[in-house]
């Protein structure tokens, strides 16, 4: 069906991308979201990533599924917008806050469960939260998860371990 | 779920991920870009058209040039006259920026194409 889509596009029926962001938006705003932690940054990189997928459409490898090349675009291009925001220091890393900040986020964490879950991910490592959206949301393979972070395997089943273990440890600290 | 791996089953973190709630993108999200896409498509258009243009006066220049400076070392060599270097230099140079100047335009078009 994308392949479909895709030659239109390449035909110059541009109205025929509107497809891939019917389809596609949700998911990469969900991922640019588990990796930058803001939600109008992770607007403006799901609305980047389209603007690349489309402009280097004519690129894109028939071999591979557009849904992983146009993902990788998506990791891409929230990792890059988290350098740059750490760069201008507008952006305050959760690792680089002191034990006694986050003790004082826990407090803020409302009894509702929603909240919880919010807070519990936004603390995460953007690695950590971007494996756990790919692999229990999207519910991806490893294959997929690997394909489309550029990890390894082995790196990919380490950061995956290590997210839910730190999924636990935060959600245990909270309560 | 976890395609074969049994190892990372976990009910808590699959439960806790799916039930994180999160903001979907409006339709505004997609109107805004899809006037964007048509925008860029727009002006890349109108960078290629006239790019095209600009290489056709380029190489209309650079072809005259090129023709002038051989019919002087031509001319010069059928009437057993002295070829001056000018002509030679000349000649050169027009195939130098010419080869350079088109290499140019070559990835100007594949940058500005769709």
């Amino acid at each position: 069906m994308d392949d479909t889509y895709i030659d239109s596009v390449l035909s110059g029926n541009i109205e025929a991308f509107s497809y891939f962001i019917k389809k596609y938006k949700n998911m990469a705003y969900s991922i640019s979201l588990s990796i930058v932690k803001d939600e109008q940054y992770a607007e403006e990189v799901t609305q980047d990533a389209f603007m690349k997928a489309f402009n280097g459409l004519k690129s894109f490898n028939r071999t591979a599924q557009f849904r992983s090349w146009f993902y990788r675009i998506v990791v891409n291009e929230s990792f890059l917008r988290l350098r740059s925001l750490k760069k201008r220091k507008t952006f305050v890393y959760i690792e680089e806050q002191s034990d006694a900040i986050l003790e004082e986020q826990f407090e803020e964490i409302s009894k509702d469960h929603t909240d919880k879950i919010h807070k519990v991910l936004s603390l995460l490592d953007p690695k950590e939260s971007l494996a756990l959206e790919l692999f229990y949301l999207q519910e991806l393979s490893i294959n997929d998860v690997t394909i489309i972070t550029g990890w390894t395997t082995a790196n990919t089943k380490v950061i995956l371990h290590r997210a839910r273990k730190s999924v636990r440890q935060i959600w245990k600290t909270s309560l | 779920m976890e395609k074969g791996l049994p190892e990372f089953k976990d009910d808590f973190v699959t439960s806790i991920v799916k039930k994180a709630d999160r903001t979907t993108l409006t339709d505004d999200f997609e109107n805004q870009l899809m006037n964007t896409i048509r925008q860029t498509h727009e002006y890349k258009k109108e960078v290629s058209s006239k790019l095209k243009t600009s290489m056709h006066y380029f190489l209309a220049g650079i072809l005259l040039i090129g023709i002038y400076a051989l019919s002087m070392i031509i001319d010069k060599s059928i009437f057993n006259r002295t070829i001056d270097i000018i002509s030679i230099l000349i000649l050169f140079f027009s195939i130098g920026t010419g080869i350079i100047v088109l290499a140019n335009y070559k990835r100007l078009f594949q940058s500005f194409q769709f």
